[in-house]
């Protein structure tokens, strides 16, 4: 027989193990708990003076965010540049217009200085921060130092696919049709 | 009696609806912004197929009328629009919202039990393929009645997108080069595995309401 107060103490242990445990855990690790992906890919790439053509602006207009991507190592690296843009509103907020270097993919030779450009349209009115979003592939995405932009205006809807609406309102209505038909609710 | 039939019924309805919402807004996460959306397709074509067809061939035998399974799909087709329009409230373009389509592959179905005189069996076997081998086809109909999901990622960045989801470049034909084909065969065979273990759910329920019904 196992001796009651050794399995009061255990299963108290157990306890307080499973309540602090995960806190204590959190404590330890917390150095290197965020932005490890970003900061791997610094260690790559860096986005350098990172500039935007204006920082008020309405629905419909564009914005050009520009900079070098300076790469640190030997290695020919592939990857692609966007937006990233943080704000209180959810929604999609702005359209690539044009990329430079052209092309969604594209070559950063190793050791090399390169020019990038990117021009997006502004959809949804909001304050947001901008920043440049190079993902490298294998690497992971990084971002540069972002600034403030203020959009206003109406937002602009995107692009509504009429072919697959008409394809299921379609085959909906054929239900209909077959169950109204057939009334299966009367044997209910 | 009447009470319990019914009440096991629109318990059956809720149950559809609930989970056709949660499983389109789950399949819909991996079509958005991410180069996979045929690789997710393969998964949740043969997912929906599964969950589509024990449903509809329970409730087909539970009528015993053809042309319930068509009502099945149907409601489950219109609760999926309750997804697609959560999605987009939360800012995805339509484009990408992307949901199974349950209904043509629900007719077949009945029609199979229908031309075979509600044989039980044909039901399994040839309800189980017809099912199986339809919905990735009918399914692919829609994945092609859509922009590109990569390229429509390239061109309206997502700002809270996660970084594992970052698309990079086309993965298509890296495990596989026929996303449909694989749904199609896979689904086929499981399907009649999954319309067998619908009959046998509704003898259950037929002999769980007997024994309720020594109360009358």
């Amino acid at each position: 027989m196992v001796d009651k107060k050794f399995l009061a103490v255990a299963v108290s242990a157990i306890f307080v193990l499973g309540m602090y445990g995960p806190n204590v855990a959190e404590i330890i690790q917390s150095a290197e708990a965020h932005g490890v992906q970003a900061q791997l890919q610094s260690r790559f790439i860096q986005i350098q003076n990172e500039a935007i053509t204006r920082q008020s602006l309405t629905t419909g207009e564009t914005l050009v965010l520009s900079g070098t991507l300076v790469s640190l190592v030997e290695r020919d690296q592939r990857g692609w540049i966007s937006l990233f843009s943080e704000s209180t509103n959810s929604g999609n907020r702005w359209e690539i217009m044009a990329r430079d270097p052209p092309g969604v993919v594209f070559e950063i030779p190793g050791n090399s200085i390169t020019n990038y450009a990117i021009t997006a349209k502004a959809l949804e009115p909001g304050v947001y921060h901008v920043h440049t979003q190079l993902n490298v592939a294998n690497v992971g995405p990084g971002l540069g130092p972002g600034t403030t932009v203020v959009v206003d205006g109406e937002a602009i809807i995107k692009p509504i696919p009429y072919g697959m609406l008409a394809y299921q309102s379609i085959i909906i209505l054929a239900a209909y049709v077959i169950v109204f038909a057939t009334r299966p609710w009367q044997v209910i | 009696m009447v009470w319990l039939r019914r009440c096991t019924h629109y318990l059956f309805i809720v149950v559809v609806a609930v989970n056709s919402t949660l499983l389109t807004i789950n399949s819909g996460d991996y079509i958005f912004y991410t180069d996979w959306a045929w690789t997710s397709f393969v998964v949740f074509s043969i997912a929906n197929t599964l969950m589509t067809v024990v449903g509809a061939v329970y409730y087909l035998t539970f009528t015993g009328v053809p042309g319930t399974a068509t009502y099945y799909g149907l409601i489950m087709q219109v609760y999926t629009w309750v997804a697609k329009v959560a999605w987009f409230a939360l800012g995805y373009p339509v484009d990408f919202i992307v949901h199974p389509m349950w209904i043509p592959s629900c007719m077949l179905l009945d029609l199979a039990y229908w031309a075979t005189k509600k044989n039980k069996h044909s039901l399994i076997f040839f309800g189980g393929v017809l099912v199986g081998m339809s919905m990735p086809l009918f399914n692919m109909v829609q994945l092609m009645l859509i922009a590109d999901p990569l390229e429509t990622a390239f061109k309206y960045p997502r700002p809270t997108l996660p970084p594992y989801m970052t698309p990079i470049e086309p993965q298509v034909g890296k495990f596989y080069n026929s996303p449909v084909a694989l749904g199609a065969g896979a689904g086929a065979v499981l399907a009649c595995t999954f319309a067998a273990l619908g009959c046998k759910m509704n003898t259950w329920t037929y002999r769980w309401m007997a024994a309720w019904s020594k109360w009358d």
